[in-house]
Formats: structure tokens, sequence, C-alpha cells
């Protein structure tokens, strides 16, 4: 069933189309990579679905509702959560309080909000952190609470941006492992990366942007092989 | 019964000493505050006592927006004035009791609030401070000019001569005045207190670090700062009123000043913001203080405690933005011997001995 339905989406900042006529959807419990050059339009997507940016033009439909004239704040309730591409986490609250933002949203006192903030903590291994401010974490468990305070609010779909841009190679490897456990509970997942090598293991479909554009679109194995992306990422003759 | 045995031990094994000493001196404080008129009996020591609490309720009310939330609000006067003429407008012209007007101040407040908080709340902080003390003087120069509410003469409060809880005039006496402040003090405190432990208390102190992030995980940032404005707002139009009814007198110069906001930013920012007790404890040192520097010097020199504040200010926002309180947070661990030695159990129960 599909969960997220973006139709004809155009995005201009001044005399820069950011998006161009772009089309993607997303099934229930996918995983879906979006790939693509800097500058190609990415995070501008990932902020028109989240409803930081106004689009233009052009429908996104989620769960049968269409969703693109709805600020930011109503859009979470409905069960889509984001992460940041430069983190964002309430730097004075500890990592506790943190997920309890995102878990007050679904909870009716603080005091079941941050039974649910516990779990996901433990679920996603910062139980030892948990008393930490946000201004005191590494950028590894920054990028990890962003994904905890998204989770927090029980999301349908969860966007990540970038979140395994600028981690080492073993943190990088322990994000993939659990992106792919919020995955496995039934969790939608769109993931922005511009590092081929993480997107593609990890996702069941994949886009790829440029310019703009949705240049190519399909199962990682065919997009990989695709001309047009090689060129895209290798430049041209 | 063997189960509700253990269930009491574990209970009496959480009595530790920090709980002791915290019962004993709340008890205390609440011993000391209650009979302070008593023990002091002098009406200038009263009318001190008096003053503290009125500004630290005022303060309380700016902290709740300005401190927890996060608008710099530098005209939190126009509720105070707003509350302090609400109830001596209502009183003088059609006799209603200042308790009524107390609540119809805090009503004509909070709509103020919310029709100046749609424009200005998308502001910044910095911003939003500049359009509420531009809107100070603009509500001075109205009521300086509006003949209704007694224009610049202000509203004289008839002498009753007599003690009435109902009009708020009690003859020849501190003692009740100051019992109804602590009353809205304590009122206003244990209100804040509850906020911040609320669901509101953390999305505001979300929003302050972070409106963007917050917005998105769903907190609805307009909204609840309309509400935090609503209830900053009222606080400070019960001080207001509070005003009024003790001075009986109200004048748009005197209540539409930004001295009067600035007496709520000192008490707050000096004790500490964004805590319950940190309004409070900065009107105890400054209200006093305030009043001797004016007593001592007199005369020419009226204006001096307003410069030495304006002084103390300046070093708070550079030294010690987090007051007096954020002093004791920050050296947190030169006290960590004494809060261990509070937390240490005073009832052993044999669970412990196993656990070590």
């Amino acid at each position: 069933m599909t969960i997220l339905e973006c139709k004809h989406i155009y995005k201009k900042f001044g005399g820069i189309t950011a998006n161009n006529d772009v089309n993607i959807s997303i099934d229930e419990g996918e995983m879906v990579g979006l790939i693509g050059p800097n500058g190609s339009g990415k995070t501008t997507l990932f902020n028109c679905i989240s409803g930081v940016y106004k689009i233009d033009s052009g429908e996104i439909i989620f769960r049968g509702n269409a969703i693109q004239k709805l600020p930011p704040h109503r859009r979470t309730p409905l069960g889509i959560a984001r992460t940041f591409q430069i983190v964002r986490p309430f730097k004075a609250l500890t990592v506790l309080e943190n997920v309890m933002i995102g878990s007050l949203l679904k909870s009716k006192s603080p005091l079941e909000a941050e039974e649910k903030a516990r779990e996901i903590i433990e679920f996603l291994g910062m139980t030892k952190y948990i008393d930490y401010t946000g201004a005191h974490l590494t950028l590894a468990y920054k990028k990890r609470l962003e994904i905890a305070r998204a989770l927090a609010t029980e999301p349908y779909i969860l966007m990540l941006d970038e979140a395994m841009a600028g981690l080492n190679a073993a943190e990088t490897k322990e994000a993939v492992e659990f992106v792919r456990k919020i995955n496995d509970r039934g969790t939608s997942i769109i993931l922005v990366e511009h590092v081929m090598e993480v997107v593609m293991p990890l996702s069941d479909r994949v886009y790829v942007l440029e310019n703009g554009k949705v240049i190519s679109q399909g199962l990682p194995s065919e997009v990989s092989k695709d001309p047009l992306v090689i060129e895209a990422y290798l430049g041209g003759e | 019964m063997k189960d509700n045995g253990k269930q009491l031990m574990n209970d009496t094994r959480k009595i530790s000493r920090g709980m002791v000493f915290r019962v004993i001196g709340g008890l205390c404080l609440a011993i000391f505050l209650l009979s302070f008129p008593h023990i002091f009996t002098s009406n200038y020591l009263r009318n001190l006592a008096i003053l503290t609490c009125m500004w630290a309720i005022g303060g309380q009310a700016w902290n709740v927006l300005s401190g927890y939330g996060s608008r710099y609000s530098m005209g939190h006067a126009i509720f105070f004035g707003l509350g302090a003429y609400s109830s001596a407008v209502l009183f003088t012209k059609y006799g209603i009791s200042p308790w009524i007007g107390m609540i119809i101040g805090m009503l004509v407040s909070s709509s103020i609030s919310v029709i100046v908080g749609f424009p200005t709340f998308k502001l910044t902080p910095a911003y939003y401070g500049m359009a509420t003390l531009g809107f100070t003087f603009t509500l001075q120069a109205v009521f300086l000019n509006w003949r209704w509410v007694g224009d610049s003469r202000g509203v004289f409060m008839p002498l009753l001569r007599k003690s009435s809880i109902l009009d708020f005039q009690f003859a020849n006496n501190k003692t009740q005045y100051y019992y109804i402040v602590l009353f809205l003090l304590v009122l206003s405190y244990l209100l804040v207190y509850k906020v911040s432990k609320s669901k509101l208390g953390f999305y505001i102190r979300a929003m302050k670090e972070d409106e963007l992030a917050a917005q998105s995980l769903g907190v609805d940032v307009m909204k609840n700062l309309q509400i935090v404005g609503i209830i900053s707002a009222s606080l400070a139009s019960v001080a207001g009123t509070f005003y009024a009814q003790y001075m009986l007198y109200v004048d748009p110069m005197s209540v539409y000043n930004s001295i009067t906001s600035n007496n709520f930013i000192l008490s707050a920012t000096l004790g500490g913001i964004a805590t319950i007790a940190g309004p409070l404890i900065g009107a105890i040192i400054f209200i006093p203080t305030g009043e001797l520097i004016r007593g001592w010097i007199g005369g020419s020199g009226k204006a001096f405690d307003q410069m030495l504040w304006g002084f103390v200010i300046i070093l708070i926002a550079i030294y010690r933005p987090s007051g007096i309180l954020g002093w004791f947070k920050e050296h947190a661990k030169f006290f960590s011997g004494i809060s261990k030695w509070m937390k240490e159990p005073i009832v052993r129960s044999n669970h412990d001995n196993s656990r070590m």
C-alpha cells in the first residue's frame, strides 16, 4: 500500500528550480533511498514533504490525504517525522528530555512520555548517555538522538537527512544496523545520502535526483548501472 | 502481609537527610513568612516585604515568557498597568470589587497579550523586546490623554476608612495586605511550578532551544507561545491590581514605564531565569536594597538606585547570565559533597546491606 506519494512537485528559489516535476512514492514498510550529487534538491524535497517549505505546485498525498497545505507541526502528528542534515538537538536538555519532546506528542502526561522515551533510548542503545545534555554528545550520538526524537513521535514514515554523513566507518556500521532495525519494526524510511555505498545495500528502491529532477529510479542494482546516473556522479565527457 | 512489610521498608529507606532538611526548612520558612508582620511590627519593614512579594510576582510573570519561554519582553509594564487600571477604574467608577477587577484585568491583559503576540511573536526575541517596549509608551500616551481613565491625573481610590476584604482596603494596618500578597505569591509560584512540569513546560523549553526542531516534532510554536503569553500577562496583571489597591493611586507615568518592566526583568535575572525560586530571590535582594539606597541618598540622588541596577544588569549579562541560582547549579561539583551527604538515607534496611 502506498503511504506517501509526491506528484509533480515544483519548488523554485528565485531563478533556480530546486525541485522540477518530482514524482516519488513510498510503500508501507519500505526503505527508499534518495541520492544525487550536492545541490540536486534532495534536502529541498525533504523540506517540502515535512512542510518547512511550501511547494509552488504539485500534490503531496500521505495516507490518502493531501497535506501540502499543512504547516510542519500539523504534519508530524499524522505520522511524518524527520531529522535534520545539520543536527539540531535541544542543547540544554538531557537526552531523555530531548526524546520526551517527541514522545509527548502522542502521550497524555509527561510521565507516560518519559516511559516511552526510555524505551526508545534503550532501543537505540543510548541508555548510557540518558542524562547527558544534547550539547555534550559526539556527532554520532547527536545524530542518533535526532533519530530517537523523531521516532518518539511514532511516525509511519521516517525521513533521515544524511543520518550517516560525517561518521567514521564503525559508527556508520552501527547506524546502518539500527536504521535497519527501525525499518524492521514496520516504519517506512526515506534515506537521503550522497554516499552511494551506504544507500545501495540498505534500500529497497532508489531514486536518483539531479538538478531537481528524478533521472532514474528502481532497484539499487539497476540504478547503479544506469548510464545517466553514472554520468551524473562521474561527470559526462 | 509480608509484602506490605517489605513495601514499608522500601519506603522508609527512601527518607534521606535532604528530605528531612527540606521539610524542616519548608516549615521554618512557612512559619517565618506567616509570622513576619508580627515579628516586625514597623510599617516600613512590612511595606518592604509587601513590595518585595509584589515585584516577585511580576518577576515570575516575566520569567514564564522570557525565562522559560523564548521571547524577551521589555514591556511587561503593559500588563501590570492594565491590571492596575482595570481594578482601579471599575472600583472608583462602578464600585465593583477589586477582586472581580483583578479577574477582569487578567482577561484584558490576556487579550492584549494575544493581540500583541500575533504579529510580534513571529519576530526574533530581541525584536519582540523592542516591540513591547514601544507598546508600553504607546499605552502611556493613550492613558495620559484618555479622559475616562483620569488622563494624566490618574485614578485616586476613595478612602473607605474601614477594613473590608471585599473592597481590598484595610485601614491603619499593613498586615492584611501582607497576607494577601503572600497568598497571591504562593498561588502564582505554584501555578508556574505546575506549568514547568507539564507538557507545555517541556515544549517551551524545547522551543527556546530550537523552534524549527520543535516544530518538526509536532510542537505548535505559535499556539504555545500564546498560551505562555497569556499566563505571563495574567500574573503581571495580578501584581498590577495589587499595586493599585495597595497604593490607592494609579497614574500612567508610574505604571506604563520601563522602570516597572525593569523591576520584573531584574528580579528574575538576578535570581536566575527559568527557575521557580529565582524571581523571589532576586526580588528579596534588590527591592529592599533599592529602597535603602533611595532612603540613604535621598533628595537629588533619587535615580541613583536605577543607575546602580542598570550597571548590575550589564554585569549579570556579561558574567552570570544564569543568575544567582545558576551559580549554584554551575558549581554543583563544589556542593556535591553536601548533596551526597543530604541524599544518604537515614533509615537503613537489610536490603541495603545485601546490595553493598
